[in-house]
């Protein structure tokens, strides 16, 4: 049926970055409004950090999300070693990457088997799932918990790890502690490609073509590998900026529905970010044994149809599983786990990858060492445009479908993007009023 | 898993978030026992793979802070084994409880030979708030009935 008025509203998307709602109202057959709102008082963050030592974000940072702390640990060391030009190298930097490994492994695997799985099997939940597949889910669930393996084996902890700081870590594990986590790891694998093999039996909805070509992917690349820590900041119509460039052609913004801030560059240019761009800007650097399974599974070099960002997601996870691999087959405990790194007046910007995309940090320091000013940009503000235009799009190609469908597709349109708010739609509630007069 | 049965004791809860502390700290009263052949293990964020966690022939028991209800300290045993617990219609990321949890477990096929609950229920869940006092009570009461209990054989699968 042919909706002429529709009002979508989802009144509550708890547990998320930002509890939120989302609201589409559709007239005459054109959708007029949609709103993905979050009403969520804000955290703060930014303002805790002024007046702190320069030592601190590591730690304060990571305590903004449960599920990727490590990338706000990430993005801040990065952002402060850059002011006094400290660059960790050698183990250390590997650590910092078998870090990052593990959390992409741990976050992903969530998001793909619990949270977006579902909408494409047609159940509501991670366990219905696993009532339909037991052994399937319970190598998944081995995945996600080697990931946590590795956070508490690197970072002390499986969550918030406490192992970080500025130059490196606290302690570095033994040769003998990284490979405890081998036999996991060659699970895992297996258990990986099990997982993406599933994923790729999947029906994706269709988008229309304009959504693609009207989006920017933005993400980090790096000359030599698939980007954790470093790199420019790059995209599909050409941006190739280094990070401070970035920081300063951001640009956030309030709008009315939503206590996020939203993001744009150069004042205008809206993007999206996360792992359809960072494949689209980086399948070239994967190893051969990642394009294989890449090819068999259909996934090419460019995917635009967001409905196929949990394809992509799980490569990343065999990517992740594979690089943990690298690292530890190689690794040497460092002399030192930590290299200095004092304070210096001036600001500093980084920028790391994290499993929803780009987060962006500034630190603003004084010579004593005190934090005057803070700037984050997590990815979900970032892709918050992205996520309403997708909606707009999706509901206005797609007025053909029941209520019920509709609804449930615009669910996943969100969750497409897993954003912290994706923790939660789930509990999405949609409340549809028709007027065809 | 394929190992010889054991006892597991599995603690819920974030240590920096006053009563929702007490399973942790039930852990650490238990870890002070050095009791042979017992399994300890603290979950103080997302308890989704927890059913990793144990065998098919394990005895298993998860302390877990109560929702308060008017009675700080108070002492609650499920036999989940035998009952459900209660838990949200669908799952998320940082939704999943305990109850969900032994829902994904049932639907493994991978629940213990033995699992029971012991809730607590908690008054206080502020940041960085110590246990409050009928909830610490409640703590060495549990902890002392677990290692009372874990000094008997484990029963045979």
């Amino acid at each position: 049926m042919t909706h002429k008025t529709l009002n979508l509203n989802v009144p509550t998307l708890t547990r998320v970055e930002g509890e939120g709602a989302m609201h589409v109202t559709v007239k005459d057959g054109i959708v007029d409004n949609v709103e993905l709102e979050i009403y969520e008082p804000p955290r703060m963050f930014e303002a805790l950090l002024r007046g702190r030592g320069y030592a601190e974000p590591v730690d304060i940072t990571a305590r903004i999300c449960g599920i990727c702390p490590v990338a706000y640990q990430m993005s801040a060391a990065h952002a402060i070693e850059s002011i006094g030009g400290v660059v960790p190298g050698g183990a250390i930097r590997e650590l910092r990457r078998l870090l990052y490994c593990g959390e992409w492994i741990e976050s992903h695997v969530l998001h793909i088997a619990f949270l977006h799985a579902p909408d494409f099997v047609g159940v509501d939940s991670g366990i219905e799932i696993a009532r339909l597949h037991p052994a399937l889910m319970a190598e998944v669930l081995h995945l996600k918990k080697t990931g946590n393996r590795i956070l508490d084996v690197v970072g002390g902890r499986p969550i918030h790890p406490v192992n970080v700081r500025l130059g490196g870590f606290y302690r570095a594990p033994t040769r003998n502690e990284l490979e405890s986590l081998s036999a996991d790891l060659e699970r895992a694998h297996a258990g990986a490609i099990s997982m993406l093999e599933w994923t790729s039996t999947f029906e994706f909805p269709s988008i229309p073509v304009r959504l693609a070509n009207h989006t920017e992917y933005v993400s980090l690349r790096h000359p030599g590998e698939y980007p954790f820590n470093e790199g420019r900041i790059v995209s599909n119509r050409g941006l190739d900026i280094d990070v401070e460039t970035f920081g300063e052609r951001l640009r956030e913004y309030q709008v009315a529905h939503s206590t996020a801030l939203h993001a744009v560059l150069d004042d205008d240019r809206r993007y999206q970010t996360g792992p359809l761009a960072r494949w689209m800007n980086n399948a070239d650097l994967v190893p051969a044994s990642i394009r294989a399974v890449a090819d068999e599974l259909g996934v090419g070099a460019t995917e635009t149809n967001p409905f196929r960002s949990i394809l992509v997601r799980g490569l990343e996870v065999l990517w992740a599983v594979e690089e943990a691999q690298r690292i530890i087959a190689t690794y040497r405990r460092p002399s030192r786990p930590a290299v200095d790194v004092a304070p210096v007046a001036g600001t500093g910007h980084g920028c790391t990858e994290a499993p929803r995309g780009v987060l962006y940090h500034r630190y603003d320091i004084d010579a004593a060492g005190i934090i005057t000013d803070a700037v984050i940009v997590p990815p979900t503000s970032q892709n918050q445009a992205a996520i309403e235009t997708d909606l707009r799009d999706f509901v206005e190609s797609h007025l053909d479908l029941d209520d019920h469908t509709l609804g449930h597709r615009c669910e996943q349109v969100i969750r497409n993007y897993d954003p912290c708010i994706s923790c939660a739609t789930h509990f999405l509630r949609f409340s549809i009023d028709r007027d065809a007069s | 898993m394929n190992h010889a049965p054991r006892r597991l004791l599995i603690g819920v809860g974030n240590r920096d978030r006053g009563d929702d502390a007490v399973g942790p700290i039930v852990c650490d009263l238990v870890r002070e026992q050095r009791l042979a052949d017992l399994g300890i293990a603290v979950f103080e964020g997302s308890v989704v793979d927890l059913p990793t966690w144990w065998g098919v022939a394990d005895e298993v028991t998860i302390v877990d802070a109560a929702e308060p209800a008017g009675e700080p300290g108070r002492v609650s045993v499920v036999d989940a084994l035998a009952d459900r617990l209660a838990s949200p219609a669908a799952v998320s990321t940082h939704a999943i409880d305990v109850g969900a949890a032994i829902e994904l477990a049932r639907a493994l096929g991978r629940l213990p030979a033995a699992l029971h609950v012991v809730g607590v229920e908690g008054h206080s869940f502020d940041f960085g708030a110590p246990l409050t006092p009928s909830v610490r009570r409640a703590a060495r009461r549990v902890a002392a009935e677990f290692t009372r209990r874990a000094r008997l054989p484990v029963a045979a699968p």
